[in-house]
């Protein structure tokens, strides 16, 4: 805790993210990110959590859990209505090629 | 040059057949149309929650307890985040950070030696989608995706490092397979993915204790598919080490048309999966008197019901194991001695003409109608003499085809033995008089003569007379 | 057009037979067409339907039947809501036409009660309170329409502070309902974490978004949320029984209450007015039997940090389905992988894909730790800090938000940079209930009150909340652009 993150790393955390960063926008982006981890840093500087458990789920609901009972499944137009491309009753997406 | 061996560890999904999906009320019935199975939760439509399946968790604890796992007290669902076309939310939901079993194993017999694989963990998640796609996928212009699959429940199942060869790891996923299908949670069909299994494989020189570099082996949809696969793998990496070159880790296709491993270049494969716990799904806590009323309803395991098959009923260590590889065949096995006590003659026709029956219909056992009653009912006819074996195969034909009962059959079609000496005697006395020459060669000496006038009996009475008094009446007849 | 759109008073002459809900129906729509130019608030509006549906309300009064206190009474929901058959487009470019295939249980729930959908409010892109270029475009302040620093995020709060509309639904997973309403001069309830399902929200934080009603009063905010509250089935995270009459607390008052002020609350930055405002509420407090302390919750300090991380985080994952496939926006590409990365560029504005971006880095291996897995340690540390404090009081108080609307900073940067959204933020972490209403002005800008209970105390909130409002009767009070008449 305490570098800040170099523009390889928020290269590799975008195309994680599947996101692009335009070439315009790479300064501003790492300089925004920087602020915020420095932001969080200045925060946390004087705070030790050691011993504290962490908190993932502020209910304290546990095996939540539903019958198996079967539920309607949506029309096909329906379930394909908002899709972007479909044909022959599935979605359809473009030539899956290796990375770059 | 210095002996190698393989390191070998298997990860494999198996589709747990609950009625819905793990999150959603979909169904998971195999083989609807595109996208027919298909809700907001398992399309990952925004604004979608999921609810967990009662069924699924409890599905999991089943087959966890019967891969001998330690079952975990707490567990969370958690988002294992990556992208991909059959990936509808972005994120898997999987047990990352606390899976429900671990610590577990499988024995499994090779060449008569016992060799028991670690299982490191089982836990639960949820399928994926699937690429449909004119040609190969780096080829075809587009792929189609259709959802049905995505959310059914499955279960990973990670074993430790321990297979040695490609037979070992064969026989560890059929007793696997058997295990699964026992406790009743899966059908495990490698053909239909129902079952799916990845190898990590790696070779070392076998006086070593270090890991060698290690390949992922994927697509392998049969259990030979398996076998060929990690074999050619295992060859290809002791090739590539002998000749002093880097084995590349990687993940490579089994392709079985050209019985070959090739890198596989499709996946975006993510490095880092940034797993949180799903803020959507509440953790699972097991009660342990749940667990304990789960592990108390599990079947009776497969290598304890062999061992008792061989020691208390007395069967050949071979038909014990054919038996008990199957639950549906052991149960019917079992319920068949309970009305028929003569456990070898009960074996004798399950693997003989059932078996048969089975494989020329392509059914599993549990997929007829036939009943423990009706194979009991028809050996008592061949033991009280009221048919002959011969014709207890034909009437058994039938029983298999229509689901009749046994006795229905015999009386409808006239089956039943003729065991009357008068009628026999007849008949005996028309065949020695047709036959006069074979008659002669038997009066000569020739013992082998008695079996043709035998089968001439039996053709002309359709197999129905009784082959003992045939035989007796002949004896008598010649002699005199 | 009558300006008092109490709920509980529509409600009232509804029954009387004073009014119909046609009538009050058309004449929000007619404030709607009035004041739609200069201030923008709705993105969808379904006048024909809700019309109809106002007729079959009055129909069914016709007919003798026995109505629920929200039937008639119109609503409008955030557009990060989804409805079926209705487009809902979270204020992005992203979703464009998505017509969702299903209703959100809290939807689902008011059209149960007879109430009628005016229209899906604007809102920032997912509801993220983030500064940019809104997609549909700003929405003024009502009380200032020069006063543009909300962006698009109060629309859900101005529609009930115009009359647009009696009751609004929005979403508050960092404190924009309560600024929004404390802004805008009505009372807004980010109730208990869970209470009101938040099925069919399109959240970007799951672990700490709510669903909560804005109204002109207390009484009504009660009304909404006795018709919204109590777990359903298809919302894991959802607790706590349907129908239960909050309207029960409303007369119980606030005699040997004991309400804690949290000085970090009131941050230096806290304006003259606003502290005045604050006084003021407080002093009525006493007058009306409480008792009134001042207090220290120590890990406040912390909390917008450890929120900036976890919403990013979330935010990260909660928004990968948006990617082309199934719904929304899809960028042309060659391939799968240029196709993702070209959509998501497209569909995001810039502000959601840095919170994306940062989001991506704090899970990753080198930093889980000690972004991630802090920022959850100190959810526990904010989360115990409150648990420690409703063990000596009932309630705790402090303004909404310390500054009034037009001294907001608006620095560009996520809103829990902003100094003044530190009173906001640790609610949303603990999961507890928070209520913001209007007490007073500053600078001629609507001040708010945020009064805050432990998990399931909504009721005490609603005692405290009437008690005040029935001295300051600030429903009564209407911004200048809605004209005087009514
Ligand atoms: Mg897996
Ligand atoms: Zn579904």
């Amino acid at each position: 805790m305490g570098d800040r993150i170099s523009s390889a790393e928020m290269a590799r955390a975008a195309e994680a993210a599947r996101l692009e960063i335009a070439a315009a926008e790479k300064e501003d982006f790492l300089e925004a990110i920087n602020g915020l981890f420095a932001f969080v840093r200045r925060q946390w500087e004087t705070l030790n959590t050691e011993a504290v458990t962490p908190t993932a789920y502020v209910r304290n609901l546990k095996s939540v859990c539903r019958p198996d009972v079967p539920r309607a499944s949506l029309p096909r137009e329906t379930a394909l209505a908002n899709a972007p491309d479909a044909a022959d009753g599935c979605f359809r997406v473009p030539k899956i090629i290796e990375n770059q | 040059m210095r002996e190698m061996e393989a390191v070998i560890g298997l990860e494999i999904h198996i589709e747990l057949q609950t009625g819905t999906k793990i999150f959603c009320g979909c169904s998971t019935a195999f083989g609807a149309a595109p996208n027919t199975q298909v809700c907001p939760v398992c399309l990952g439509l925004p604004g979608h929650k999921p609810v967990l399946n009662q069924k699924a968790v409890e599905y999991h604890t089943r087959a966890a307890l019967a891969l001998n796992c330690e079952i975990v007290p707490y567990t969370t669902f958690d988002r294992k985040n990556y992208f991909y076309a059959d990936l509808p939310k972005g994120y898997q939901i999987s047990q990352y950070f606390h899976p429900m079993g671990v610590n577990g194993h499988v024995d499994v017999n090779l060449n008569g030696e016992t060799r028991r694989i670690g299982i490191r963990q089982i836990h639960l998640e949820e399928d994926t989608g699937k690429l449909l796609h004119p040609g190969e996928i780096t080829d075809s212009p587009y792929s189609l995706v259709d959802f049905n699959r995505a959310g059914v429940p499955l279960v990973e199942i990670v074993t430790q490092p321990d297979v040695r060869n490609a037979e070992e790891a064969r026989l560890f996923l059929q007793k696997l397979r058997s295990i699964i299908r026992y406790v009743g949670v899966s059908d495990c069909k490698m053909e239909e993915g129902s079952m799916r299994c990845d190898a990590n494989v790696s070779v070392r020189p076998s006086d070593s204790v270090e890991f060698g570099q290690k390949t992922e082996l994927k697509n392998m949809n049969s259990f030979r598919a398996v076998a060929r696969g990690i074999e050619y793998e295992i060859a290809r990496q002791t090739e590539l080490v002998r000749g002093g070159e880097p084995v590349v880790p990687e993940t490579r296709h089994w392709d079985e048309a050209r019985g070959i491993t090739r890198v596989m270049r499709t996946k975006y494969l993510a490095t880092d999966y940034r797993c949180f716990p799903d803020p959507n799904v509440p953790p699972l806590e097991c009660d342990p008197e749940w667990v304990a009323r789960i592990r108390q309803s599990l079947p009776e395991p497969p290598d304890a019901r062999y061992a008792r098959l061989v020691h208390d009923h007395g069967l050949p260590a071979y038909d014990a194991e054919v038996i008990t590889a199957s639950r549906a065949m052991a149960d019917f096995y079992e319920q068949t001695v309970d009305l028929f006590n003569e456990p070898k003659t009960v074996s004798n026709w399950l693997m003989g003409e059932v078996s048969r029956c089975l494989n020329a219909a392509g059914k599993e056992l549990e997929e007829t109608a036939l009943a423990p009653q009706q194979l009991a009912g028809l050996l008592q006819l061949v033991q009280k003499g009221v048919i002959s074996g011969k014709i207890a195969k034909e009437v058994f034909e039938d029983v298999f085809q229509t689901g009749r009962d046994p006795e229905t059959i015999v009386k409808e079609k006239g089956l039943v033995q003729i065991a009357d000496e008068d009628e026999l005697g007849a008949v005996v006395d028309r065949v020695i008089t047709a036959n006069p020459k074979v008659a002669e060669d038997f009066r000569g000496g020739k013992e082998r003569a008695l079996g043709f006038l035998v089968g001439q009996v039996m053709k002309e009475t359709r197999g129905k007379a009784n082959p003992q008094l045939v035989n007796e009446l002949l004896r008598q007849r010649l002699r005199n | 057009m009558p300006n008092d759109v109490r709920i509980g008073r529509l409600h009232e002459l509804l029954r009387s037979g004073e009014t119909t809900a046609e009538e009050i129906v058309a004449a929000v729509l007619d404030r709607v067409t009035s004041l739609e130019a200069t201030l923008n608030t709705f993105i969808t509006l379904t006048p024909e339907r809700a019309l109809a549906e106002a007729r079959a309300v009055d129909q069914r009064i016709a007919h003798g039947e026995e109505i629920d206190p929200l039937a008639g009474i119109p609503v409008a929901l955030a557009d990060n809501i989804c409805t079926e058959a209705l487009r809902t487009t979270c204020a992005s470019r992203m979703l464009g036409d998505f017509i969702p295939p299903f209703s959100a249980v809290v939807y689902h729930r008011l059209r149960q009660a007879g109430s009628v959908l005016i229209g899906k409010t604007n809102l920032d892109e997912f509801g993220m309170g983030t500064a940019g270029v809104p997609v549909f475009g700003p929405v003024p302040n009502p009380w200032d329409p020069t006063c543009l620093s909300g962006g698009p995020g109060w629309a859900p709060a101005a529609v009930v502070a115009v009359r647009q509309t009696a009751l609004s639904i929005a979403s508050d997973a960092g404190g924009a309902l309560r600024r929004f309403a404390a802004c805008c001069g009505v009372v807004g309830l980010k109730p208990t974490y869970g209470l009101v399902p938040t099925h069919g929200l399109i959240e970007f934080a799951p672990s700490l978004d709510h669903l909560g009603p804005l109204t002109l009063d207390v009484t009504g905010c009660a009304l909404a949320l006795q018709a919204i509250a109590g777990a359903d089935a298809q919302d894991g995270f959802s607790t706590g029984t349907a129908g239960e009459a909050y309207t029960g607390y409303l007369g119980r008052g606030v005699r040997g209450r004991r309400i804690g002020v949290p000085r970090e609350y009131l941050p230096p930055e806290t304006h003259p007015g606003v502290r005045k405002a604050f006084e003021k509420s407080l002093d009525l407090l006493v007058d009306l039997g409480a008792e009134v302390e001042e207090t220290s919750l120590p890990h406040t300090p912390y909390a917008p940090a450890a929120h900036l991380v976890l919403t990013s985080a979330e935010a990260f994952s909660n928004l990968s389905n948006f990617d082309g496939v199934r719904f929304g926006h899809r960028a042309e590409a060659r391939h799968l992988h240029e196709m993702y990365r070209r959509t998501r560029h497209e569909g995001f504005s810039p502000e959601v894909r840095r919170r994306i971006v940062f989001g991506t880095l704090v899970l990753s291996g080198d930093h889980f730790e000690d972004y991630f897995v802090k920022a959850q340690k100190v959810r526990t540390l904010v989360r115990r800090d409150f648990e420690q404090a409703f063990k000596r009081y009932d309630l705790l108080a402090a303004p909404t938000v310390p500054v009034p609307a037009t001294a907001a900073s608006g620095n560009g940067g996520p809103p829990e940079m902003r100094p003044e959204d530190l009173p906001l933020l640790p609610a949303n972490l603990a999961g507890i209930p928070a209520l913001s209403l209007p007490v007073g002005f500053a600078g001629g800008l609507p001040v708010g009150l945020q009064l805050m209970g432990p998990p399931f105390g909504e009721g005490v909130l609603f005692s405290a909340g009437y008690a005040l409002e029935q001295q300051t009767g600030f429903y009564r009070t209407t911004p200048p652009i809605t004209g005087t008449e009514g």
